[in-house]
């Protein structure tokens, strides 16, 4: 690990679990905040730098960035939050009860709910009260989309200017048929049968069941891992769901969902990272796996070396301008991203990889 | 008087912030900066009924200062949550 790198995981641990930064001096900000930049997590890493005081304090230029970030992202979680409430409240007018998905659910999870970073809001309304939801809520001052009912599988999405709001009627795709179905059962017991009352600070929202929670937010990072990269800020959230639901988990239900979705390898291997990195303790990791630590080790540099959405791939950041350079680039990438997949975990990159194949054998044809 | 639902205190770094979040707000795209006494005040009163009396007297019995000393600061205070529409009469 890099000196970077310590540095970084001494600051995400600080802010993950509200304590002080200790033993850190003469920080390389610049690539730390580089590295927090491509996990998502530059506004949690800012509001424990900017908290900092002494040696290892930023510099001015720095720390008036890191405000930046905090004040931004304070604003746009105002107005999701504002687009949330009235959503929320239209589709109650209606008696149709969303389901709140990630960012707004996940935030609650955190020590201080407006440093996790999001950029939309996700509502589950579910397969019966889909269209009627979506024709409610483009009703909406503000929003804004192209006139198609679904955009994709999964969701239909809204723009309010620079914030989307997706409505889901699933929570997520599964590519193979008898995968598609075991999550649609889980799905059912999790968000439509189990959800869980919250009070979001005045307002009450629907969120998943908490067995739903962690394993939604593990399904979305492994999900990431396949396709997009996945970054620590996606495995600090499944961290923090099993830090605050401690004790309150239907164990032998989340071992059951995660074995039949053949997730219980991946689960073991992330949760070695997050137990290792990122300061889960290690009671609080439900069938943590001591042995997984030389797939885990290939995993972190597949993180580190990825990030978010690949955010820190090399192979992303630079793009041919000719359309057709540019196609091959990014065919020649999906290979070059299962070739790291396959490092880790070969048969489920592999299987990922026949999928994503095809998918851009038919976007070169386009 | 009595703040306005919606109106959420929020701390990022060393600064608290007070953020037009809910329904009742939406379309009001306010921040307030608050200092450490404002925060203090906001969160004794918030989802309460008060006046400028309570205020003076929260600073009061919080720094042991003279009434119209604390007066003096409430005022000022009381016409910025009332501009941005954080508190209603």
């Amino acid at each position: 690990m890099s000196p970077a790198e310590t540095q970084y995981f001494t600051l995400l641990r600080a802010a993950l679990w509200d304590k002080p930064v200790d033993n850190v001096s003469d920080v390389d900000w610049k690539s730390v905040m580089k590295m927090a930049v491509h996990h998502g997590n530059n506004v949690l890493l800012s509001d424990v730098a900017v908290r900092m005081e002494g040696k290892g304090k930023p510099s001015e230029k720095m720390l008036s960035r890191m405000q930046s970030y905090l004040r931004g992202n304070l604003l746009s979680q105002m107005r999701l939050r504002q687009i949330l409430s009235s959503a929320v409240s239209l589709l109650r007018e209606h008696k149709i009860e969303p389901v709140v998905l990630k960012g707004f659910g996940l935030a609650l999870l955190y020590p201080n709910p407006s440093l996790r970073q999001f950029g939309d809001v996700d509502l589950f309304v579910g397969l019966d009260h889909f269209h009627e939801a979506c024709d409610l809520l483009r009703t909406l001052p503000g929003g804004y989309n192209w006139g198609n009912r679904v955009d994709s599988g999964k969701h239909f999405n809204i723009e309010f200017g620079e914030y989307p709001m997706e409505i889901h009627r699933v929570s997520a795709e599964v590519n193979d048929p008898k995968g598609a179905k075991t999550y649609a059962a889980i799905e059912r017991d999790g968000l439509y049968n189990n959800p869980q009352r919250v009070d979001m600070e005045g307002l009450e929202i629907s969120l998943p069941s908490k067995e739903f929670m962690v394993f939604f937010t593990f399904f979305h990072a492994w999900h990431h891992f396949l396709t997009s990269g996945v970054g620590w800020r996606q495995i600090s959230d499944v961290a923090m769901a099993l830090h605050a639901y401690h004790g309150q988990l239907d164990l032998e239900k989340l071992r059951q969902w995660l074995t039949e979705m053949q997730l219980m390898k991946p689960w073991q291997v992330f949760g070695y990272l997050m137990v290792e990195y990122l300061g889960l303790p290690q009671t609080e990791m439900p069938f943590y796996e001591a042995k997984s630590h030389r797939t885990a080790q290939r995993l972190y540099c597949n993180v580190t070396q990825t990030g978010n959405f690949r955010r820190n791939s090399r192979f992303k950041q630079r793009h041919p301008k000719n359309k057709w350079m540019h196609k091959l680039h990014s065919f020649i990438g999906v290979f070059v991203d299962f070739l790291y997949r396959a490092r880790v975990f070969p048969s489920e990159a592999f299987r990922e990889m026949r999928h994503s194949f095809g998918m851009a054998l038919k976007k070169m044809g386009k | 008087m009595r703040t306005k639902k919606g109106y959420v205190l929020r701390t990022i770094g060393k600064e608290y912030i007070l953020v037009a979040e809910g329904l009742e707000a939406s379309g009001n795209s306010v921040m307030i900066s608050l200092n450490e006494t404002a925060a203090m005040l906001w969160k004794a009163v918030d989802g309460k009924k008060f006046d400028a009396d309570t205020l003076v007297s929260l600073l009061m019995d919080e720094y042991g200062i003279t009434k119209e000393m604390a007066e003096k600061d409430v005022a000022p205070l009381l016409e910025t949550w009332k501009k941005s529409g954080a508190i209603t009469d």
